[in-house]
């Protein structure tokens, strides 16, 4: 983090969630803006550029997925979203868009701080060097190396590239679609079921307890996340 | 003689000039028949393409054919409904409209001026759909039977439009449902969002005397978060706005999804997860599974003495391998009284009060994807709560 304070935008049209969230993570130490909607929300985001946007989705005037789309023709702001159950649709459309993850609502504030900060570093380390760590689990990218508990693991080329692409964006969900396009480079006919069958295939090689994923796991349609915290 | 042969030539001649005088007045008749069925179709085709305009093309239809009065009759699936009556209407109670709907014959009935009123049935591929009575016509037979198909045509084109705004308005309703159940969630979530938010500042600045307090109203928040979660799958899914997309899950994504939707609820709780060896992934609404899940695990946490484990248990079925089990397992005093006398006496889940209606939510939610749920005594004490799902297709290795 390059400021000892981190600034969140928190944008969404209802005021008690506005100011609700505004408290909560003032309490948390960061500092806070607050914008009604997308167009202001934009407009605050030049101005003060803060570390991390926070908005809810669905939004009377420029929704949140237009706010996305701006903030990434802008930069690389951390985007966080807000949505509601049984919204996949509209998680996979925020996350495709260029938005970094998302929390359901009602959520709890314990839930959406650790998302916060996961993002804030996952941003800070993004240019990170080339040898990937967490706990139990190095990925080494030059030397195309994977070790699992002090044991070397052999994963086939397809196998490797998705774990770059999941331990590279550690606690950032990403899409299937995302996969097929940076794994296959969107290679036609590349179908969800292919990226399952892989994953499942090199989750049976890096995970120690298959009840217990400590590395991948399913975000139901969305895709995947790897949720193991870099050391 | 030559005289005889001139008289004989002029009558020839007079008669075939008169027949060719006749053949051109008939021509002449035929032409404007014709001009007046062509517009009479344009009228009927491109002009009536709003419902209800089907009696004024009727009414068109007479006044091209030169009748003095007459009518629209369609025979449906209720009474016979005149469509239109002018000039010497119909009569529904005319048994002449019935026989010719009947047969699907044309009927005339000659009147002493040399006019006739003629039945024409109107049939599209052999049915008959209604009757068109013209009172007073000197048309041809012909001219009468194209306007016959014409009106018959408008008449199916009516039916297929007002059947079509029919299908319209139901997908409108569906899209209506969507969107009221839309609003229904987010009016109903984001009140609870902002509760949650309070009590976290509440807790943040109340200190311990109130901290056990503001936990119970946590849970309870989050348990009606739950309820509401519930009813709202249960309406998504009666009103056909929800289609449940079965895709392969893992049981241990299933479980991690179904604790963290749970997070208050749980607290303090050991929860303990395994996995049997060789058991397939779930085909299973990831969504539908969690809800179904959380809702059993909230029950067991509820039922259980504090202090004892709660399991998540998946394994093979043992007597269908392309089915699987995923259990929640408590240490309470098992299956509710209420719920076994209901089984018992062939009642339905709901109908055992209130232990039942989380039953039913779940059961109906789990059907919705080829899924079981049901309630077991545990050996040893306790409950088994078991959801049973179809196995996923084993991939490519």
């Amino acid at each position: 983090m390059t400021r000892a304070l981190s600034t969140i935008l928190v944008v969404d049209d209802d005021p008690s969630i506005r100011r609700g969230l505004a408290a909560e993570l003032a309490a948390a130490g960061y500092e806070t803006l607050e914008a009604v909607d997308g167009e202001e929300g934009a407009r605050l985001a030049a101005e003060r550029e803060p570390d991390l946007v926070l908005t809810d989705l669905a939004m009377p005037v420029a929704d949140g997925f237009e706010l996305i789309a701006r903030l990434r023709r802008a930069g690389r702001t951390p985007i966080l979203v807000l949505s509601v159950r049984g919204g996949d649709a509209d998680k996979i459309r925020a996350l495709d868009l260029g938005a970094d993850d998302f929390v359901v609502k009602p959520f709890s504030v314990p839930e959406l701080l650790a998302r916060v900060r996961a993002q804030l570093r996952r941003h800070a380390d993004e240019s990170a060097a080339g040898v990937l760590a967490f706990p139990g689990l190095t990925l080494d990218r030059e030397r195309r190396r994977v070790v699992v508990e002090g044991k070397e693991i052999r994963l086939t080329p397809t196998e490797l590239a998705i774990l770059e692409l999941l331990a590279g964006h550690a606690g950032k969900p990403i899409t299937i679609r995302q996969i097929i396009g940076r794994v296959w480079h969107g290679a036609p006919g590349t179908t969800p079921d292919a990226v399952r069958v892989h994953v499942g295939s090199l989750r049976k090689k890096i995970e120690p307890d298959p009840a217990r994923p400590r590395y991948i796991v399913t975000e139901p349609w969305v895709g995947y996340r790897f949720v193991a915290e870099p050391i | 003689m030559a005289l005889a042969t001139f008289l004989l030539a002029s009558v020839v001649v007079s008669r075939l000039v008169a027949r060719a005088q006749r053949r051109a007045a008939d021509a002449e008749a035929r032409r404007t028949e014709m001009e007046a069925l062509y517009d009479l179709s344009i009228d009927l085709f491109a002009a009536t393409n709003r419902i209800g305009a089907l009696g004024e093309a009727a009414g068109r239809a007479l006044r091209t054919i030169g009748a003095s009065g007459g009518g629209l009759v369609l025979f449906g699936n209720g009474p016979p409904e005149v469509v239109l009556s002018v000039g010497q209407g119909l009569d529904t109670a005319d048994s002449l409209l019935e026989s010719v709907g009947r047969a699907g014959e044309p009927a005339e009935v000659p009147a002493a001026d040399g006019t006739r009123d003629v039945y024409l049935p109107l049939a599209v591929g052999g049915r008959t759909n209604g009757v068109l009575v013209v009172r007073g016509t000197r048309a041809e037979r012909n001219a009468l039977a194209s306007v016959g198909r014409l009106v018959a045509l408008a008449v199916e084109r009516e039916r297929f439009l007002s059947e079509r705004a029919h299908l319209e308005a139901l997908r409108e309703s569906d899209a209506l449902k969507t969107s009221l159940l839309r609003a229904v969630s987010h009016d109903l979530r984001t009140p609870i969002t902002a509760i949650q938010l309070g009590l976290e500042r509440l807790r943040r600045t109340s200190g311990a005397a109130a901290a056990a307090d503001v936990h119970e109203v946590s849970a309870e928040t989050e348990r009606l978060s739950r309820r509401i979660d519930n009813l709202l799958a249960m309406a998504r899914l009666d009103a056909g706005t929800y289609v449940p997309r079965p895709e392969p899950a893992p049981p241990a994504d299933l479980f991690r999804a179904t604790l963290e939707a749970l997070p208050l609820v749980l607290s303090g709780r050991t929860i303990q997860v395994t996995v049997a060896p060789d058991t397939p992934d779930a085909l299973a609404d990831p969504a539908l599974a969690v809800e179904i899940l959380a809702n059993l695990l909230e029950n067991a946490a509820r039922a259980g003495p504090g202090d004892a484990a709660l399991e998540l248990a998946a394994e093979p079925n043992p007597s269908d391998h392309r089915r699987l089990r995923l259990d929640v397992r408590d240490r309470g005093a098992g299956v509710p009284s209420d719920v076994k006398r209901a089984a018992a006496s062939g009642l339905s889940p709901a109908e055992a009060g209130r232990a039942g209606l989380g039953l039913v939510i779940c059961s109906s939610l789990a059907r919705a994807m080829g899924g079981t749920v049901a309630l077991l005594d545990r050996p040893g004490g306790g409950t088994i709560a078991r959801l049973d799902l179809p196995a996923a297709p084993e991939g490519p290795a």
